[in-house]
Order: C-alpha cells, then sequence, then structure tokens
C-alpha cells in the first residue's frame, strides 16, 4: 500500500528510480507525440529512437579542460585557444550500450564563479555528475571540496559521480595519479586521469558512465517488471 | 601367352585410332586446301585492282608534302606578326605610364603651387585635396621618374614642397580640430574630421572624433547619474531610476554611433566602424561600472544577497530566526529594475553586433577576412566590462529570483486557505501564480540562460517544496472514523453534549486531505499549461534561438513538465489511502450481506424477494450515499479515480461472497440481474468505461444462469458464441460446483 512513498525513503535506489521513471515517461511521451504525428521541430528529436536518455554534467575550475573533454568526446575535436564558457552549453551524443540506444545530454558549464547560479540549477537533474581538475594545477585540486559541498546541495544524493584529472600530456604535473586515486576513494568516486589533446581516455570516461547508468537503469526496469 | 595377346589386341586398337585420326586430318586438309583453291580467283581480281592504284598514291604523297611546307610558312610569317603586336602593346603601355608620369608631374608641379597658397589662405581643404593628390601618387615611381628626367631638382623640390606641406597640413589639421574641441565648435569638428582622411590619417580621424565624443558621453553620463543620485524616493521612477540612467547612457551611445556612421561611411570609407566602436566601448565600460557601483550602493545590493547566502546556508531548525528574513515583496521591484537593466544591456550589445556586422557585410567581401573581423567583434564584445557586468547583473538577478520564487511560494503554503465551496485550496493558484510570474520575469532579461536557471529552479521548487507540503498533507491518512450513520449520529450527540466536538477535528483532517488530493490533480493541468505558455512566450522574446539553444531550452522545458509525474503519483498514493480507510471498510459489511439472503429460491420466493427490497438496491442505495458524500468534494478526474478503485473493491468483494454460497437456477437467475443493475449503475456515475471490471462477475453470473450443464459449450471453444473467459478452467469448475442444479 504504501509502496509509492517507500521509493522515495527506504529503498537505496530511491532518488534514482525516480529519475528512471521521469526518463521511462518522458520516451512514453516522445511515442505518444509520434504517434500524433505533429510535424514540429520537436519531431526531429524523437526520430532518433533512444530507449534511454541520461543528463551529464562537468564541473570544475575555469580552464581545467571541460569544454575540450566535450568536443573531443561529441565532435572528435581539440580546438585550441577556446574562450571561455559562458553560462552553459549543451551537446547530445547517442552510443550503444548492450545493443541499446543510449542518448547522452552533455551539460558543459561555465567555471566561473560569476555563472555559479546559472550552472547550479543543474546539478539537480544530473544523472552523472564529472568533477574535473587540471593535473598541472594544484589551485584546480585545491578546490575540489568546494566543489563536492556544492554537490552535496544542490544535486541529488543518487548522482554518479566522477573525479576526472585533465591534461596528462603535460609535462608539468603537479599531483601524482596517487593523490587524485586517493581522494577520489575518500570521497566515494570514480577516477580517470584523461587527456582531451590526446583524445586518451575520453571515450573511457563517457562510456564508463552510459554502461553504468545503464545498470543502474536496468535494475529499476526488471523491479518495475 | 594370353598377356602377349592382350598387348597386341591393345596395340592393334591404338593403330587403329591413329589410323582414325590421321583419316579424320587429311579429309580436313583436304577441304582446307579445297577452300584455298575457291578463294584464289577472287584474291587475283583484288590484287589486279590495287596494283592499279599504287601511281596515283605517290601523287597524293607529293600533294601532302607541298601542304606542310605551306603550312609552315604561314606559321613563321605569323609568328613575326603577333612579336610585331606584341611589342607595339607595351610601346602603348609605356607611352601611357609616360603620360601618367607626366601628368603626374604636372600634377605635382600644380600641387606644390597651390598647397601653399592654400595653407596661407587657410584654405584647408584645397590644401588637403593638393597632398590628397599627391599622396595618390605612387611614390616609388616618382623616385624613378627623377632619375629618368633631367630637371632633377625641380621636382624633387616640389616633391618636398609637398612632403612638408602634408605634415605641415596634418599638424595644423589636428591642432585645429583639438581647439575646435576646446570651444565646442561643432561645424570645425565635422570640418576637420573630413579633411584627416585626405592627409592619409584615417585612424588619427576616428581616434580624435571617438576621444572627443567619448567626453561628450562622459560628460552625459555624468550628470544623468548625479540626477538619478538626487532623486526623491517621492518620485514615481525612483524604484528603476538606475536602470533609466542606463538606459540613457545606453540610448545617448547608440544616438551617437547612428549619427556619425554615415559621417564616417562616406569620408573614411565603410569597414571602418568596429575601430570607432572599440573607442567608444571604453566610455561605455567605464560609465556602466559607475553606474553599478551607485546602483548597488543605494539598493544595498550585497547586504541583501549576503542575508540570503547566510540565510540558505544556515539549517533552518537549529539557529531559526537569529538572522531577519527579507520579505519577498520587498525584492520584488528591485528584482524587475535588474532584469530591466540586464535587458537594456543585451539589447545594447545586439545593437552594436547589428551594425558593425552591417557595415562589414558592404565593405569586406574575402569570406576569410570577414570571420576575422567578426571573431575581433566578439571578442570586443565578450571581453567588454559591460558583458561581465551583464553576467554580474544576470548572477544577482538569479539568486534574489530564487529566493524570491522559494520565500513566496512557502508563503503560499504557509497562508493556504480553503473556501468551502471551493475543491482545492489557495496555494496551487498561489504558487503557479508566483512560479509563473518568475518565469515571466526571466523571460524579460533576455537571456536564455538566465531562462532555463529560473526554469530549473521552479522545476526544484515544486517537485521538493511544493510536491512536499501535498505529499505530507495525504500522510496524515483520511481518517476512516465512520462506523455507520446512525452511530455516527450517537457520537456526534455526546460530543455536542460534553462541549466538544471531535468529529469537527475528524471533518477537519478529512476535508484537509480530499483538498490535497484535489491539489495535486488541478497541479498537473497548471503544469501543462505553464510549459506550453511559457514556451510560447519565449519563442516570442527570442525568435532566432539556434537549434542547440532551442534543445538546451527544451531539455530545461520537459523537466518542468515532468513535474507532473510526482504529481501522479501523489494522486495515486492519495486515492490508495482512500481506498483503504473510506472504500473497504463501508463495503465490506454492505457487500457480505450477500451471504444473508439465500440463493435457492422457489417461484414464490422468488416473488417475495423481488417484492421486497433486494440486496442489490440496498448495495446501490449504500453506494449511491458514499459516492455522493465525495462526488462535490473530489475534482472530477480524481471522482473518476475513485470510482474505479471502489468497483474494483465490490467487485472483487461480490466474487469472494457468491463462493460461499450456493445457488439454484432461480437464485442464478437473480444473481445474473443483480450483477447486470449494479454495473449498469456505476457505468452511469462515471465517464470512465467500468465495465470492463465487472467481466469477471458477469461471466460467474452467467455460469450460474445456466439451465444445463451443455449449454455451457454454447460459450466455451472456438465457435463464434463463445465468450473470452477472464476466468479460468478451474475457477470456472468452483463456480459450477455452486450451483445445486
Amino acid at each position: 500500500m504504501n509502496l509509492v512513498f517507500d521509493v522515495h525513503e527506504g529503498n537505496p535506489y530511491a532518488a534514482q528510480a525516480h529519475l528512471y521513471d521521469v526518463i521511462y515517461f518522458r520516451c512514453n511521451q516522445n511515442v505518444e507525440l509520434f504517434l500524433q504525428q505533429e510535424q514540429t521541430d520537436q519531431c526531429q528529436l524523437i526520430m532518433d529512437d533512444y530507449k534511454f536518455l541520461f543528463k551529464v554534467v562537468l564541473v570544475g575550475n575555469a580552464g581545467v579542460g571541460k569544454t575540450c573533454l566535450v568536443r573531443r568526446f561529441t565532435q572528435g575535436l581539440f580546438p585550441p585557444g577556446q574562450g571561455a564558457t559562458i553560462g552553459v552549453d549543451f551537446m547530445i551524443k547517442t552510443v550503444d550500450v548492450d545493443n541499446e540506444k543510449v542518448k547522452l545530454q552533455i551539460w558543459d558549464t561555465a567555471g566561473q564563479e560569476r555563472f555559479r547560479s546559472i550552472t547550479q540549477s543543474y546539478y539537480r537533474s544530473a544523472h552523472a555528475l564529472i568533477l574535473v581538475y587540471d593535473i598541472s594545477c594544484q589551485p584546480t585540486f585545491d578546490c575540489l571540496p568546494d566543489w563536492l559541498r556544492e554537490i552535496e546541495e544542490y544535486a541529488s544524493s543518487k548522482v554518479l559521480r566522477i573525479l576526472v584529472g585533465n591534461k596528462i600530456d603535460r609535462e608539468d604535473r603537479e599531483i601524482p595519479t596517487h593523490v587524485g586515486e586517493e581522494f577520489a576513494e575518500r570521497h566515494n568516486m570514480y577516477f580517470l586521469e584523461t587527456s582531451a589533446k590526446e583524445a586518451e581516455n575520453v571515450e573511457r570516461l563517457f562510456m564508463q558512465i552510459a554502461e553504468d547508468l545503464m545498470k543502474v537503469g536496468h535494475v529499476h526496469y526488471y523491479q518495475q517488471l | 601367352m594370353s598377356l602377349d595377346k592382350s598387348k597386341f589386341e591393345s596395340m592393334q586398337k591404338d593403330i587403329r585410332n591413329e589410323l582414325e585420326k590421321l583419316k579424320n586430318e587429311e579429309e580436313a586438309l583436304f577441304q582446307d586446301m579445297n577452300n584455298m583453291l575457291n578463294q584464289k580467283l577472287f584474291l587475283d581480281s583484288k590484287i589486279k585492282s590495287l596494283s592499279k592504284l599504287v601511281p596515283t598514291l605517290k601523287i597524293v604523297k607529293h600533294e601532302a608534302q607541298d601542304l606542310v611546307s605551306t603550312i609552315n610558312d604561314i606559321s613563321e610569317s605569323s609568328e613575326k606578326i603577333s612579336g610585331k603586336i606584341r611589342s607595339l602593346d607595351a610601346a602603348r603601355s609605356r607611352v601611357n605610364e609616360c603620360q601618367q608620369r607626366v601628368s603626374d608631374l604636372i600634377d605635382l608641379e600644380i600641387c606644390s603651387q597651390g598647397v601653399q597658397t592654400a595653407i596661407l589662405d587657410s584654405d584647408y581643404e584645397k590644401g588637403a585635396a593638393h597632398v590628397h593628390r599627391f599622396l595618390s601618387i605612387d611614390q616609388s615611381l616618382l623616385q624613378r621618374t627623377a632619375t629618368d628626367v633631367e630637371n632633377v631638382s625641380g621636382m624633387l623640390k616640389s616633391v618636398r614642397t609637398l612632403q612638408d606641406a602634408a605634415s605641415q597640413l596634418q599638424a595644423i589639421v589636428e591642432h585645429k580640430f583639438n581647439e575646435a574641441v576646446k570651444c565646442e565648435d561643432l561645424v570645425s569638428i565635422e570640418r576637420f574630421f573630413k579633411i584627416f582622411p585626405l592627409l592619409g590619417m584615417h585612424e588619427e580621424g576616428i581616434k580624435e572624433l571617438c576621444t572627443y565624443l567619448r567626453t561628450k558621453v562622459a560628460a552625459a553620463a555624468e550628470k544623468n547619474l548625479k540626477s538619478a543620485m538626487t532623486t526623491p524616493l517621492s518620485d514615481k521612477r525612483y524604484s528603476v531610476i538606475y536602470a533609466d540612467t542606463l538606459t540613457l547612457l545606453f540610448e545617448g551611445l547608440a544616438r551617437v554611433v547612428d549619427t556619425h556612421q554615415p559621417l564616417i561611411e562616406t569620408y573614411y570609407g565603410p569597414g571602418r566602424l568596429l575601430c570607432a566602436i572599440n573607442i567608444l566601448q571604453k566610455e561605455c565600460d567605464i560609465q556602466m561600472k559607475r553606474i553599478l557601483m551607485e546602483w548597488a550602493k543605494t539598493r544595498q545590493i550585497n547586504k541583501k544577497l549576503q542575508v540570503i547566502t547566510e540565510l540558505s546556508r544556515m539549517n533552518p531548525s537549529s539557529s531559526f530566526g537569529k538572522l531577519e528574513k527579507i520579505d519577498p515583496k520587498d525584492l520584488d521591484i528591485l528584482i524587475g529594475e535588474i532584469t530591466l537593466m540586464h535587458f537594456r544591456t543585451e539589447l545594447y550589445l545586439r545593437f552594436i553586433q547589428r551594425k558593425v556586422v552591417s557595415d562589414l557585410e558592404i565593405s569586406v567581401q574575402d569570406e576569410e577576412e570577414k570571420s576575422k573581423v567578426l571573431k575581433s567583434l566578439e571578442n570586443l564584445i565578450k571581453n567588454s566590462d559591460l558583458t561581465h557586468s551583464k553576467h554580474e547583473l544576470l548572477l544577482h538577478y538569479l539568486k534574489l529570483e530564487q529566493y524570491f520564487m522559494e520565500e513566496s511560494v512557502a508563503k503560499a503554503v504557509s497562508m493556504d486557505t480553503t473556501e468551502p465551496t471551493q475543491q482545492t485550496s489557495s496555494m496551487v493558484d498561489d504558487t503557479f501564480f508566483i512560479v509563473k510570474k518568475c518565469i515571466r520575469r526571466s523571460i524579460s532579461t533576455g537571456s536564455l540562460d538566465g531562462i532555463c536557471a529560473i526554469i530549473n529552479n521552479a522545476c526544484r521548487v515544486l517537485e521538493n517544496d511544493f510536491c512536499d507540503v501535498l505529499r505530507a498533507r495525504l500522510r496524515q491518512g483520511y481518517p476512516s472514523g465512520y462506523l455507520d450513520l446512525t452511530q455516527a449520529y450517537n457520537v456526534l450527540q455526546s460530543s455536542i453534549q460534553q462541549g466538544r466536538l471531535q468529529s469537527g477535528d475528524t471533518e477537519q483532517t478529512r476535508t484537509a486531505f480530499l483538498v490535497a488530493l484535489n491539489n495535486a490533480d488541478s497541479s498537473t493541468e497548471y503544469v501543462d499549461a505553464l510549459c506550453d505558455s511559457v514556451l510560447k512566450e519565449i519563442e516570442q522574446a527570442l525568435p532566432s534561438m539556434n537549434s542547440n539553444e532551442r534543445g538546451k531550452l527544451e531539455s530545461c522545458l520537459s523537466g518542468l513538465s515532468s513535474v507532473t509525474t510526482n504529481l501522479k503519483e501523489i494522486i495515486e498514493y492519495g486515492i490508495q489511502q482512500l481506498r483503504v480507510s473510506a472504500i473497504k471498510p463501508r463495503i465490506n459489511p454492505w457487500v457480505d450481506n450477500f451471504t444473508s439472503v439465500n440463493h435457492q429460491l422457489t417461484e414464490d420466493e422468488l416473488s417475495v424477494y423481488e417484492a421486497g427490497e433486494s440486496f442489490v438496491q440496498t448495495l446501490i442505495m449504500n453506494l449511491e450515499t458514499l459516492l455522493s458524500s465525495f462526488k462535490d468534494v473530489l475534482t472530477t478526474a480524481n471522482y473518476d479515480a475513485f470510482i474505479g478503485v471502489l468497483t474494483t473493491e465490490v467487485t472483487q468483494r461480490l466474487e469472494k461472497v457468491i463462493m460461499k454460497s450456493s445457488f439454484n437456477r432461480l437464485g442464478g437467475l437473480v444473481l445474473d440481474k443483480e450483477v447486470r443493475s449494479l454495473a449498469g449503475y456505476i457505468t452511469a456515475t462515471t465517464s470512465w468505461s467500468v465495465r470492463d471490471k465487472f467481466a469477471r462477475l458477469t461471466q460467474i453470473a452467467t455460469v450460474l444462469n445456466l439451465e444445463h450443464v451443455s449449454e455451457f459449450y454454447d460459450y466455451w471453444g472456438d465457435h463464434d458464441g463463445a465468450l473470452t473467459w477472464r476466468l479460468t478452467p478451474s475457477e470456472l469448475k468452483t463456480i459450477m460446483a455452486l450451483s445445486c442444479s
């Protein structure tokens, strides 16, 4: 009888499970719209069929390479001399996981303080949060606790959290791998070092996220059945 | 022996084969020879005719050789002719060049003579025109001319005179321009501004003019800011006076650009606007910052933001009340002023962009060059203090708006009242009014990022703050209290006698529960309507969104529309509560009465039963009472859901008690009738189809109504009249066993 509410209280997957409800609801909605044969712009969005939609949000200090990671993954580019991101950027990439189409909606946030109000508003609906620092820049690592505090405050408690040390192509490394690893372990996060420039671990990072989110999604799917 | 024989035989066979082969070959050869002989005649005649042709060929060869030599001659002579033409062309171009040089020299002479007199006459336009002519002469060509002509000294003198005159004029014009600026002599300013490009001082000219314009803009801004700071509180523009000041600044700048752009374009050529705007932007940045600083001081922005930040950091339970909260109503006007300021800034930036781009369109054709200039425009805008200040404004706006939304919704919830005639309470209307107001206000900033952030915040407030309240109210439960009408009456009486109206409390909890349920239902409609209207308004406010921006917006809006999923969960929870506490306990005894009725009737008993009040009549009457108590207090959708649950309960319970009874044929007949009238009654009460829920009951009645077991096969099997059975074969067996006949 209390089943509906237990989803939010006792069940460890509660919040996550709820998010997936939203996803299924949305997918169904899309299908319905499609059946109505609406000739709107939305139709374009519906046409690419996908079963899962996940929101991935990248955060971290300005200049650690968030935009480059996203560009590398979504477009295979590494455009040097990029200006700072303004507000929030938005990219989509559909990937295959276990023969299922998974749509990743990637939100690339501005690292600068003055955009914080905008970027914070995206934490809540995120399924995965990628916290990025620059391995050749100690201050970006030192800020991680502040970022975690912000995540605690605004994001869902069940959000998948990944710590990423970017720019491993640089020779002036300041943060050794094990230091990043230990930090991630202490805060119960996944850890990966990447290079957007050399395309190292970038694909792996996002695919791993898609797979992990799928696993949680599947658990819920079968529970429903 | 036999071996030899066999060997001999095989040899013999081989030989025969060989012989056969040879015979065949001979025959073939013979055939060939015959063919050749036949062709001989034909070939002979051919050879004869060919030999006749030989002399003709010799003639042809001679003629061809003649032709070759003729063509060679022609090509040689044409080579000669074209060579002559080429040298003629060269000669002509040299003559032209010479003419040019001569005319240059003549002009040089005229200019050098004219320029000094022009300067002496203060006819600077004429002097500058001479210099302009001089500058348009190719200086290196002039050098070469000098080495070619004999009268070198005269020419060099002219050149020197003109060079001197040019620098002299440059100094004079610059000086005169500055003087004109000092005396605010607009006519002279324009006069000398036009002379700069003639002296090849395009950049200096624009720089001088814009520097002058900067002082004008600064002076006007200073005046406006002062008057803003002294505006009395009673002034009706007081609340937006800084937005007004900012608007005046932008309008002033836009006017400067608009009036001077044609001047620059005419005398300096197109493509110079970016250079001018670059200089003006510096003043714009300075003035904007000053205005914002005064604004922040007067409106105590930082203090307000600090309080808000501290309030949000505070654990609401522990240190509650230490900090005085800001009434969201007090922020309303301030937030409005910020959106206005932000929007004006956005408009001004768009204006600059439009101006420079259209200037670029007519001046630069090369795509690569164009994108380079566009990039530098983008950088100018992106790195300007104006843009930074705009971002700051948006940051302030978002913080204040978020606080406003949260606090106002909290207020709407705390001041929630229910009008007795209303199905929903005031918090729904109030909350959605606030949310809509905030989103609309964010649209008026003109920033898509700002809009998206507010939509995200609205989503959070609705899903957390608003839904939590509804959920908590439903969690209180629907007090079942009811026993029977007479008992309820007795309880009421005794309560009144004892001076305490307990049932009043229960009634209140009940109303609160139903209102919360209705609130959730009407909120789903509000959410859908909100998404629709917001999308339309944004499309109007930002008509030129690209596909990426659209995707961003749609994603945020779909987040908002999925609030309905939460609301539907809440409704489902509420309906289940009602099922447990309001439907089940009342329906069960009514349906259980079925067991106290005799289902093995004789004809006489049947007529007696039908004359009196039958089981189903009583049940329908009871249901009618129950439903009518909910009909007006629930929204249509909730009432339908309520009936749905009620139907399931009644049919399941009835099935159960049927299984406990046994029937004769007349009993089955009565049951069939009663099930039909019950289904008919419930179907009539709702807009949904509930007939499906009666499928099993109807089938049970059908089985019990059979006169003979064999009739069953009329309904069972693959043939036309067969039913789609909702009952399993084993259930059917059990049911048939209930029948005594």
